[in-house]
């Protein structure tokens, strides 16, 4: 595994950071939606995939997905990109409304976490 | 389940994208392209018939430039929606293409490394380079951590974001995932006007990961082809990327204002969509080092972004100026005031030899001399599927 480093350098971009409408939080709304947005597209386009794969193997149909209970290992598969899912939506808003003071904390807190995995 | 592969991109290092990454990419270009089609002939609408009205009902003239309508466009939330929309994709489709390529990154690394062990090309990097401050003080285009930032040790990630990212946003208009429409135009215009030239040694200044370098190397397969940039992840990539489509290429890592070539040393120096990415003193800097590097006889050809102040409605204008006000394009407004000419002529080019307009974009050799045009469009629209050309011979 390559050591990465600089990452906080690419988490956004420097140099110009308007606010758009009457405030940042307004701006934080906005980009909040247009991020689910994003979200739910790539889901229906998920859902439209399965339901063409399950259709041409004559599989299972919508009655079987109503019943369906996760497994352990299906639980942790979502756990997983259900966070990936709150950074890319959340994250958003976070990155408009961080100041200057918490980023030091932001970058603190990644730190200790490494320290303590030492 | 032939329909579902992912592998649509033709060389060895491109990074790939599963079912959602694809998705997500496939959705932002079509709500990129949603605001376009929907968007932009309402904010057009907006200023053309409701905020030039209230500018002239109140100074008593019409408003003939972007500064003077800027304040009240900026204040109507419809123009602050697409500003909106403009910025969010802008910022966060990097983020999308960037996620990916972090998940697949040991992988692609093996793949970079893989195609540069028995090379064509070559590669020289300068660690100790001075980074020119209209790099290295903001991030063009919202890219996270530019052309310059290693994340890695050895590392090619702005590289593969870069390509990946410019096989999206101009997918169809640049010649797709090569990219390389501007570099097949560059040589259709030296070739168009210039059709006895062959050129031994070439120069390609600010390179990035070699788009336009494979192409004018194509156009011209006998002559040595250099190509230099500031950015050590992207020349580490385009050497890879140049490798796996089989073009030799000498990459090195330089600030093309000061070479370390020797004067006349090439016959085409060359850049490509380069010169918006500087500034008013880094563009005279780029012309003066490539009259050095030409021999008697050379030619000097650049090719960059369309917008002309002088051609464009104030729509257009604003457009323009958008990229350099929120898309960390500083100089692209200024430059779209340039005047070339004197810009070449301050360079030490003689009049004679100095050619300046519009070369309709090509995908492949086409030196057709319909192809070149100095007429603007008869609505002010910005010559989008063209670029602007400055040619000159030493």
């Amino acid at each position: 595994m390559a050591e990465r480093m600089n990452l906080d350098r690419k988490a956004r971009s420097k140099g110009s950071q308007p606010v758009v409408f009457e405030s940042e939080t307004v701006d934080a709304l906005a980009g909040l939606v247009l991020a689910l947005l994003g979200e739910v597209v790539v889901l229906k386009d998920r859902l439209d995939a399965n339901e063409r794969l399950l259709k041409a193997a004559g599989l299972h149909g919508p009655a079987d997905i109503d019943t369906f209970a996760p497994d352990a290992e299906a639980r942790a598969y979502r756990g997983a990109y259900r966070q990936g899912i709150y950074e890319r939506v959340l994250g958003t808003a976070r990155d408009k409304l961080m100041p200057e003071a918490l980023s030091d904390q932001h970058d603190y807190e990644g730190v200790l976490d490494a320290v303590t995995r030492d | 389940m032939e329909q579902y592969r992912q592998e649509h991109f033709g060389h060895a290092v491109m990074p790939q994208s599963n079912h959602d990454e694809q998705a997500m990419e496939d959705h932002f270009l079509a709500m990129r392209a949603w605001t376009s089609q929907n968007m932009d002939p309402l904010d057009r609408r907006l200023l053309d018939e409701v905020i030039v009205p209230e500018i002239e009902k109140k100074t008593g003239s019409k408003p003939t430039s972007s500064t003077q309508v800027r304040g009240a466009l900026e204040a109507h939330p419809l123009h602050q929606y697409w500003l909106t929309l403009s910025l969010f994709y802008q910022d966060r489709i990097w983020l999308s293409l960037d996620g990916a390529i972090d998940r697949q990154f040991d992988e692609l690394s093996a793949k970079v490394e893989a195609q540069v062990a028995d090379p064509k090309g070559s590669l020289r990097l300068n660690p100790d380079l001075a980074i020119p401050r209209y790099i290295s003080s903001f991030d063009h285009h919202r890219m996270p951590g530019s052309y310059t930032v290693d994340t890695a040790d050895g590392d090619f990630r702005a590289g593969a974001l870069y390509d990946r990212f410019a096989s999206t946003y101009l997918r169809n208009l640049n010649g797709g995932w090569k990219n390389d429409g501007r570099g097949h135009t560059l040589a259709s215009h030296v070739l168009d006007f210039y059709p006895d030239f062959k050129p031994r040694r070439i120069l390609d200044l600010g390179c990035s990961v070699g788009h336009s370098t494979v192409a004018i190397a194509q156009a011209f397969p006998d002559a040595e082809v250099y190509a230099l940039d500031v950015g050590a992840p992207m020349l580490r990539y385009g050497h890879a990327r140049a490798e796996a489509m089989g073009t030799a290429i000498h990459f090195s890592q330089q600030d093309a204002e000061h070479t370390d070539f020797e004067d006349e040393s090439f016959d085409l120096v060359c850049s490509s969509a380069v010169l918006h990415e500087t500034s008013a003193k880094g563009m005279r800097g780029i012309f003066k080092e490539s009259h050095r590097l030409l021999r008697k006889g050379g030619i000097m050809c650049h090719v960059d972004v369309p917008p002309r102040h002088e051609h464009l409605s104030l729509w257009d204008q604003m457009r323009c100026d958008f990229e350099s006000h929120y898309n960390n394009e500083p100089f692209m407004t200024s430059l779209a005031r340039t005047d070339w000419l004197k810009v070449a002529l301050d360079a030490g080019f003689d009049a004679a030899d100095v050619l300046v307009g519009y070369r309709k974009g090509t995908f492949f050799l086409k030196p057709d001399r319909a192809d070149f045009f100095t007429e603007g469009h008869p609505e002010g629209r910005a010559m989008i599927g063209s670029w602007y050309a400055c040619s000159a011979t030493k």
